[in-house]
Formats: C-alpha cells, sequence, structure tokens
C-alpha cells in the first residue's frame, strides 16, 4: 500500500508554487484591497458614501486645518482609509457614485507599523500648481 | 410538510392543559405557550410522543415593551418538516425555570448561556457556571438583556478560573493548549490519563466569544451577512445563507429560481473544500503524508475555484438578503464542471487508497466512539450525529434553496467511531459531485437578486442551513427601525461540543486523542460566536 501511495505521490509531481519568489496570480475577480483614487472621488464636495456604507469603520471622514497658496489657514475634508480594519467587502466601491474606489487583487497587506496601512486625501478646494485640489498621503505603498 | 392544523390539535391532545395556547406563527412553523413550571414535562411529551429534537434554547428580553423575559425552545419535527417552538414567558423580577437537563441532557450548555447571557435560573441545574463570557466578567452584567449595548465597556473583575481537584495518586493531568502548533484554534484541553489508558477530560473553550448575536442589533440589513460570514470562516457560506434565508422569511420574498440554484451550487462548494481538508487534516493525525498531500491538493484546487466564483477564497460577500451579489457567466460554470470531473476521478482513486490503507485504518476502527444513545441524547448534528446513528439532514427533512429539485442520498452509519466519521465524509464528497452535477445541469436563468423592502416590526423568522459540520440555525426578531432587535445563532459546532466530550472516557490511549479530535472535525469560533 506504501507504494501504491508513493507511486501517486511521484506521479503528482512538485506543485508548490514559487511564492513569494514569483508573484501569485488571483483571478481577475478577486478582491482584494480597495484603491483610492482621490482625483475622482467627491468627498470634497460633501459625499460620504462610502463611509456610512463600511461597517468596519475602515474608511472615515475628518476635518483637518490646512494652508492655502495664500497660507491662510482653512478646514478641509479628510477622507481616511485604513486597511488595518478593511475587511474587503468592496460595498464601498458598489456604494461610490463616482467610481473613485475599486477593488484590486493586490492581498499583500503585512506591515510592521499600523500607520502604514492607512492612506488618506486631503481635499483642499483650491488647485495647487498642478491643477490638483487634494494632497495624498501614504507611504509610498499604495500608489 | 404536513398540515399545522392537524399538528396543533395533536399537539393539544398531547399536552392537554399545559398547553396555555397552540398557533401557527409561519409557513412551518408552529409555537406553543406553556408555564415554565411545565416545561419538563412538555419536552418529555413531545420527545416522546411527536419524536422532536431539540435544536435550541435561548432567552429573550421583552422589555420595555412588555415586562419579564420570554425563554424559547425550538424543536425540529423533521417527519411534519414542521419547526416547533415552546415559549415560556418569566417573571421580570426574578426570572427562572425548571432545569431540562435531566429530561434532556442537551440543554446543559444552552441552559447555561441563558443563565450567564441574560440572568434567566434554570433551577437544580446540575453544574451552574459561566460558559462563554470572559473569566473576569462581572457578576449581574447580562449582556443580552436591552440596557446593554456592544460599544459599552465592561470593567473586568479578579477572573475566577475553574479548578479541578488534584489528580489522585497514578493518574496523570496531561494539559494541552490553548495555545498549539500549526493554524488550530485556541482550545484547552486537560487530558486525565491512568498509565495509557485516557479515563477522563477537561473541556475549556470559549476562547473566542465575539458577541456577535450581539453586535449584529441595530446593523442595516445589508451589513448582516458580513456579520453572519464571520462566524466560523469555513462554513461563512451556510451561516450567511441562513442569515439571508430567515431575513427573506421575514420580508416574505421568494427568491429567483436561479439564486437558488446557484446557492445551492455553492453550499456544495463549500462542503466539498471542508470535507477535502478534513481528510487532509485526519491523514496528517495518523501519519499519512502523501494522502495529506492528495487532498491537500484537491483542497486549494477547490479554495482557487472559489475566488474565480466568489472574488473569495471561503465564499464571503456572495449571499445577499434576496439573492446573490453576482451572477455566474458560462465560462465560470465550466471551471466547475471541469473540477467536479477531476474531482470525481481523484476521490474515487484516494477512497480506494485511503480505505486500503491498514495504518489509516488501525487508528480509525474502533476510536474514539460516540454511541448512538449519546448522540442522540445530546442532540448530535451533521456528519458527527449521521456515523452514530441521527439519520437527519436539514437539506432532506427541510429542503432550502433549490434541494428539493435534486437528488441526493444521506448517508447514515451506526459505529459511532473515527472510521465512520470518515466514512460519511468520504460518502458526502460523492454526493456533493452528484449534487452540483445536477444543478449545472438544470440551472434555470434570469435574475439572481430581488431588492427586500423594509422589514415589518415585530416580525420574528427562522432560517437553517446544512453547514459542511451539521444544522446551523439562525432566529432573528425584528425591531422598530427594520433592523434586528435579538439576533440569535445556533452553530453546528455548538451542539457538537457536548457530545465530543463522551467519545473520550473509556476505551481510547493518549495517542488516540489527536485523531479523535481531527475525526470530529469541529470548530472552535463556530461554537463561541
Amino acid at each position: 500500500m506504501i507504494l501504491s501511495w508513493l507511486r501517486r505521490g511521484l506521479r503528482t509531481g512538485v506543485l508548490t508554487t514559487r511564492y513569494p519568489v514569483a508573484r501569485e496570480e488571483m483571478p481577475r475577480e478577486f478582491r482584494g484591497r480597495p484603491a483610492l483614487d482621490a482625483e475622482r472621488c467627491l468627498a470634497g464636495q460633501g459625499c460620504d458614501r462610502c463611509v456610512q456604507a463600511c461597517l468596519p469603520v475602515a474608511l472615515s471622514l475628518a476635518t483637518v486645518t490646512s494652508s492655502g497658496r495664500d497660507k491662510s489657514a482653512h478646514t478641509a475634508p479628510q477622507l481616511t482609509l485604513d486597511y488595518g480594519r478593511c475587511i474587503m467587502c468592496g460595498l464601498c466601491v458598489a456604494a461610490c457614485p463616482a467610481d473613485a474606489l475599486r477593488m484590486v487583487g493586490d492581498y499583500e497587506l503585512a506591515s510592521t507599523a499600523s500607520d502604514d496601512l492607512r492612506v488618506s486625501a486631503v481635499f483642499t478646494q483650491e488647485a495647487d500648481a498642478s491643477g490638483r485640489d487634494y494632497e495624498e498621503k501614504n507611504n509610498g505603498r499604495y500608489a | 410538510m404536513i398540515d399545522s392544523s392537524a399538528l396543533q390539535s395533536r399537539l393539544v391532545f398531547a399536552c392537554g392543559e399545559q398547553l396555555l395556547n397552540a398557533e401557527q406563527c409561519a409557513e412551518g412553523e408552529v409555537v406553543i405557550d406553556v408555564a415554565p413550571d411545565a416545561l419538563p414535562q412538555v419536552v418529555q411529551t413531545l420527545r416522546r410522543e411527536f419524536r422532536a429534537i431539540f435544536v435550541d434554547l435561548f432567552g429573550l428580553d421583552l422589555r420595555p415593551e412588555k415586562q419579564g423575559f420570554r425563554l424559547t425552545l425550538v424543536f425540529s419535527l423533521d417527519e411534519e418538516e414542521n419547526w416547533l417552538y415552546v415559549h415560556a414567558d418569566l417573571d421580570a423580577d426574578a426570572p427562572q425555570f425548571s432545569s431540562l437537563v435531566e429530561a434532556l441532557p442537551a440543554a446543559d450548555w444552552y441552559e447555561r448561556a441563558v443563565w450567564e447571557e441574560l440572568g434567566v435560573t434554570p433551577r437544580e441545574h446540575p453544574l451552574l457556571a459561566g460558559l462563554r463570557l470572559a473569566p473576569d466578567w462581572p457578576e449581574g452584567v447580562y449582556p443580552q438583556r436591552h440596557t446593554f449595548r456592544w460599544q459599552q465597556q465592561v470593567q473586568g473583575v479578579e477572573p475566577h478560573y475553574f479548578e479541578l481537584a488534584p489528580a489522585p495518586a497514578g493518574i496523570v493531568d496531561y494539559p494541552l493548549g490553548p495555545v498549539r502548533s500549526g493554524v488550530v484554534e485556541s482550545g484547552h484541553y486537560l487530558l486525565r490519563t491512568a498509565g495509557e489508558e485516557l479515563v477522563d477530560m477537561r473541556l475549556q473553550l470559549f476562547y473566542k466569544h465575539r458577541g456577535i448575536e450581539k453586535r449584529a442589533e441595530g446593523v442595516a440589513l445589508e451589513h448582516l451577512p458580513l456579520i453572519a460570514e464571520r462566524i466560523s470562516g469555513t462554513s461563512a457560506f451556510a451561516h450567511s445563507l441562513a442569515l439571508c434565508q430567515a431575513l427573506e422569511r421575514a420580508a416574505a420574498v421568494g427568491v429567483p429560481p436561479r439564486a437558488r440554484f446557484l446557492r445551492t451550487l455553492l453550499a456544495e462548494l463549500e462542503r466539498l473544500y471542508n470535507h477535502l481538508g478534513f481528510q487532509a487534516d485526519l491523514c496528517q493525525a495518523t501519519g499519512l503524508a502523501v494522502a495529506q498531500a492528495q487532498f491537500d491538493i484537491l483542497k486549494e484546487r477547490g479554495l482557487r475555484l472559489n475566488a474565480r466564483l466568489a472574488g473569495h477564497r471561503y465564499l464571503f460577500g456572495m449571499n445577499v438578503p434576496g439573492g446573490l451579489s453576482r451572477d455566474f457567466d458560462e465560462q465560470a460554470l465550466q471551471a466547475v464542471r471541469e473540477l467536479v470531473t477531476v474531482l470525481r476521478r481523484d476521490m474515487e482513486t484516494l477512497s480506494r487508497l485511503l480505505l486500503a490503507s491498514a495504518s489509516h485504518r488501525d487508528r480509525l476502527e474502533g476510536t474514539g466512539i460516540l454511541k448512538p444513545e449519546d448522540a442522540q441524547a445530546y442532540c448530535a448534528v451533521g456528519p458527527i450525529g449521521r456515523a452514530s446513528g441521527v439519520d437527519r439532514d436539514l437539506r432532506r427533512d427541510h429542503p432550502y434553496a433549490a434541494y428539493a429539485e435534486v437528488d441526493f442520498a444521506v448517508p447514515v452509519l451506526e459505529t459511532g467511531d473515527a472510521m465512520a466519521r470518515t466514512q460519511i465524509r468520504l460518502d458526502e464528497t460523492m454526493q456533493s459531485l452528484h449534487i452540483i452535477t445536477q444543478i449545472l445541469g438544470s440551472l434555470p436563468g434570469g435574475a439572481v437578486y430581488v431588492p427586500l423592502e423594509q422589514l415589518p416590526a415585530g416580525k420574528a423568522a427562522l432560517g437553517w442551513a446544512e453547514s459542511p459540520r451539521g444544522e446551523c440555525l439562525h432566529w432573528l426578531l425584528v425591531g422598530e427601525d427594520g433592523t434586528l432587535r435579538r439576533y440569535r445563532v445556533r452553530t453546528a459546532s455548538f451542539a457538537n461540543w457536548q457530545a465530543f466530550s463522551l467519545a473520550i472516557p473509556g476505551h481510547n490511549i493518549l495517542t488516540d486523542f489527536p485523531v479523535i479530535e481531527q475525526s470530529f472535525g469541529l470548530s472552535f469560533a463556530g461554537a463561541d460566536c
């Protein structure tokens, strides 16, 4: 009987993948992390639909003080997406009226600092030199 | 399903004046009211005259609208294809009832949970102690009372741990867990041995209590499946299905036929990867390394197909109240067909090899016997119950989704040993493949989702599903604003863990324990929502 198992095992060969040396491709439908496209986001215009749709409060809106080009301080809405709280359910994507959120295949979210898992965008209401009316904050991993 | 008015008159006749009221509360559901002190007698009558199977016991705080508490027992009347609720209204100041443990041993843990979480006392309970809450939980704080909110901070007190009397001379206590190697969840066993023989075991579970029932109160309808899916990840689809079916019954909405068929398909895919993983784990326990790898390969194929279909390897996010969140195209269905072909071919070979492997069989035969009378007394469910002569399967006895429209067999064995539990799962795997083939051959077209209106206030509903580990029940009561006022979950593992302890002492040696544990294949988180 041991021989039968041995034969079976040898015939199967090696199926172990080369991850993490080689990337493991996920199917198109796979829900990794949600990615935020601040350019499309309407949080600056008072939209909070994704925040309402988020059960674990991974998405949150806050009001922050930012200094504009004239150096005067004024308040601006800040949308924060915390991958440490996200459960990848995709309900925010369905709720977004502007297609600013979409699920991407990226599932490699391990990090040694919880701050690294937060991305946010501050909507300054006025365009800077490059024409952008928002400032993105993240550690560069989630471009 | 039999006419419920005939059932009501039989109930009135059998229970006599102990019955305060009997009525039909929904299609296939009958409710009777009894006085709390008459409960033990009524339960005995129901079990004797109606062969009623106990499935759940829970309490409900009726305040502030009404006074006092309501104790609800749920029974399954399989022959009549009906659910029977027994209600007993309890006093607000000193809520109590006569313990049912003597007449119904399975009620033990349920009564302890009611006592601990609602503050309702089962009189003459043989061992009234905390069950699921943390050891430092303060006395007199009852999470199931209407004044308690899930956001509430609870100040811990000096923890009280259960201490076993020291082992007598010649007896050795062997602690196992709660932290163990691999990806096993937390659970602590204290194995008491005399030489090699296992003479007793004390079980400490409930390290994973998350208060899910409480968390679901007041949550928006579309968020509820997210909560149900997290009761036990490996039964996520069955749990969200039971919840969605309860919501759909409350709203009196029928889901489109295509959604019913696809739900059946996905439920069987969940059973497949669970049963394949079960065989792999059991082979690991018996040291059959190649067989373990072979079953794990098949399980991984199942999980990858799930990711392709649902976008999630464990089928999260598929069920929504009113149907499914997405439809499948022909390509996706073709991928299912291909996997079924592979599994059918491989399972035949692997089953044959496995059953012919003497080293594997030797470890399983006569090991961890759960006697049919114990399985019945503790109302064991699922493959564990079916391996010990409990001929029940919700898919056949209370058909849901599209199970009434497919043909399948329910394997039942009487021996109750680890071998029987393995054999049942091997047979069920083949039956699942048979069901999936039929579904793929007769899949109707059309929509997979129908929106639900706001739920009617005060409406109660039951949803159920046969998860890979056995029956799970979700009962809910709708509050004023269309959200849930009370959510009750009875998982398969909660029912089976009580029976697990009975399979240990008497005929096993210490090294049998990993095999027995794997052969039950119970979920820790599943028992502890």
